[in-house]
């Protein structure tokens, strides 16, 4: 008994090993940022907003990353930043994602009039420049930090849309496609069963680049001062702080830059990892190369 | 159509009728987008909360309540706002078409302060793209022909570092190694270049290699296989095998291959940097139109962003299309496909 036991969380560890490096990598690297976005007072050592100390103190056994401007602890308040940053990001990367997948997937399945029509919105859409576009929108309705998932989301939706799409058109002419066509399957049904399925190998890697892509456009518009307001701290506004504190404290925004590069970076390992899992059966795994980023 | 015009003899050639024929049709396309562009920048306008006569005019301190009522009465009147919508977005449209995009928060011309923003944007971002063209080259050429596999990986992360690294962090360490740390550079600010050029382009180098360093990085991604792509196409064997010297093969066989994907990409680089002069202007005090974008959001000054918006939108479209069109004239292959 005990030995079938161990064979099989040995097969499970096997199994895990077995992924591909950067797949194991890069869930290892995004992992402790998502236990800190979760649950930032179990770790923090202090309050984020607390003012505790000397401004500046430089790196120390009580102060991990030194004190900021006010006095605060640095390491809390980049643990803290975690929270914001990571729920807007993801929030925005899910909706773009389910949003686009689904315009696309139909557009490119259906194709015709409606996918030329689609595709004009998409290119529309897609000459607006991502951060214009978003900074328009949130200044419009609201910094409320919905307003700024939404405005994140519709900014990436439409590469998504492009992306997705392209799988719809590889995919409609396949054989078992075209008999569940044949065999008279509703549209809705061939998508949710034949061509959604068989395109996850590709979104999945699709939707690590758009987490990506997330990630940097909400933390590029907290640095422009439009995302979490002071005192409340965000990845991006520290770095606008620590960009005015530069010749007093040099190492003032290494912790928030450093983590929005690692959880970036991250994603972008997950991606490749899924590449290399899935192969690239389909020969539109390489368009992702082009989905939106900063 | 330049390309071969007809010396030899006075017929068009038929792929002459169809390559003018897709430019045609990408023309076409290109005004119904730039159309679409202004709809939607007008709808999304439209739908700011309070009255887009005060966007509009402006606050106004220096009239009195009753002065401002009759001025919205009869700007109101003026723009056509007591008309439909639709018949709105067409007075707005021919305001824009004629040049006038109404009235800064603190009354000045709109196209006036953009058209004061628009040198220094355009001289950073296209000195970035140049930097970040030869870069590319550099190293995609350095990665390729070394021998040394360490060098190639060491090229290869540092690239794919880059490339998710945040604009504003990049910028910030540039500023902590070039500026605090070595003294070398101004961290931030702008000299005209005609007061003093020398101190002008110290100002520029900071900025310029925090927009390029991505564009190196991104650019190498499609030089790099590219170039390895076409390493295993029959004609390097072939040329390889006539005997024709590695650096012959790899500048005059392999690089011209690899390089035509990659000039669409740069065209898309190029189109959408305004996303990144955002940042890196805003990161450096640069006095051009990304900056300016976020002071008129920040104040809410909705005449000057939609104006910069929709030039943006349409410098995208257009860039766009240049590319398509280049990429027509210097490949043979897709002039034979259409």
């Amino acid at each position: 008994m005990n030995g079938a036991k161990e064979s099989l969380i040995q097969r499970k560890i096997k199994f895990l090993l077995g992924q591909p490096k950067p797949l194991i990598y890069g869930v290892l690297m995004l992992a402790p940022f998502l236990v800190l976005a979760a649950l930032p007072s179990v770790f923090a050592p202090h309050s984020p907003l607390a003012i505790l100390d000397k401004p500046f103190l430089t790196p120390s056994g009580r102060y991990l990353l030194g004190t900021d401007e006010i006095g605060r602890d640095l390491l809390s308040r980049v643990i803290y930043a975690a929270r914001a940053d990571i729920l807007t990001s993801v929030s925005a990367a899910a909706m773009a994602f389910i949003l686009g997948t689904l315009i696309g997937l139909f557009s490119g399945y259906i194709g015709g009039r409606l996918d030329t029509i689609t595709m004009r919105t998409v290119d529309v859409f897609l000459s607006f420049p991502t951060i214009v576009l978003a900074l328009f929108l949130i200044v419009i309705f609201g910094r409320a930090q919905w307003v700024q998932i939404l405005a994140i989301a519709l900014v990436m939706t439409p590469s998504m849309a492009r992306f997705s799409r392209g799988s719809g058109l590889v995919l409609r002419v396949r054989g078992y496609v075209e008999a569940s066509r044949v065999s008279g399957a509703s549209t809705a049904h061939i998508v949710r069963v034949h061509i959604l399925p068989n395109s996850m190998p590709t979104l999945l890697v699709a939707a690590s680049v758009l987490s990506a892509s997330a990630i940097l456009i909400s933390s590029s518009l907290s640095y422009l001062g439009l995302g979490a307001q002071p005192p409340d701290p965000s990845w991006g506004n520290m770095l606008r702080a620590a960009f005015s504190f530069v010749y007093q404290a040099p190492l003032y925004g290494v912790g928030p830059g450093v983590c929005v590069t690692m959880v970036a970076g991250a994603y972008i390992l997950i991606g490749e990892g899924f590449r290399r899992k899935f192969g690239d059966n389909q020969g539109i795994i390489g368009n992702t190369k082009n989905l939106g980023g900063v | 159509m330049g390309m071969n015009s007809p010396t030899r003899s006075w017929r068009i050639h038929p792929h002459q009728i169809a390559m003018a024929k897709s430019l045609l049709g990408r023309f076409a396309q290109l005004l119904f987008v730039m159309l679409a562009v202004s709809l939607l920048t007008f709808l999304i306008l439209s739908a700011t909360p309070g009255n887009i006569v005060d966007a509009r005019i402006g606050p106004l301190p220096n009239f009195s309540p009753e002065e401002r009522e009759r001025i919205v009465e009869s700007l109101t009147k003026q723009l056509g706002l007591d008309k439909p919508l639709w018949q709105q977005y067409f007075l707005w449209l021919k305001q824009v078409l004629q040049g006038d995009f109404g009235f800064t928060y603190q009354g000045l011309k709109v196209t006036d302060l953009i058209g004061s923003r628009l040198w220094p944007t355009i001289e950073l971002g296209f000195l970035s793209v140049v930097t970040g063209v030869l870069g590319s080259l550099m190293v995609s050429l350095l990665a390729f022909r070394t021998r040394f596999r360490a060098v190639r990986g060491a090229v290869q992360g540092s690239m794919t570092l880059l490339l998710v690294m945040p604009a504003f962090w990049l910028g910030l360490i540039l500023v902590i190694v070039g500026a605090s740390k070595l003294n070398w550079l101004p961290a931030a600010g702008y000299v005209e270049f005609s007061e003093d050029k020398w101190e002008h382009i110290r100002f520029l180098i900071l900025p310029v290699l925090t927009l390029a360093l991505p564009q190196i990085a991104l650019f190498f991604r499609y030089l790099y296989s590219g170039l390895r792509d076409a390493e295993n196409s029959a004609f390097v064997t072939a040329s390889r095998a006539r005997g024709i010297s590695e650096r012959a093969v790899v500048y005059r066989h392999i690089l011209p291959n690899a390089a035509l994907p990659t000039i669409t990409v740069i065209g898309l680089v190029a189109g959408s940097l305004i996303s990144g002069l955002v940042i890196v202007e805003t990161v450096f005090s640069w006095p051009g139109l990304g900056a300016l974008i976020v002071k008129s959001v920040e104040v809410k000054d909705y005449n000057t962003v939609a104006a910069a918006v929709l030039l943006t939108a349409f410098s995208y479209v257009v860039v766009a299309f240049i590319v398509d069109i280049i990429y027509q004239l210097v490949d043979p292959r897709t002039r034979r496909k259409s």
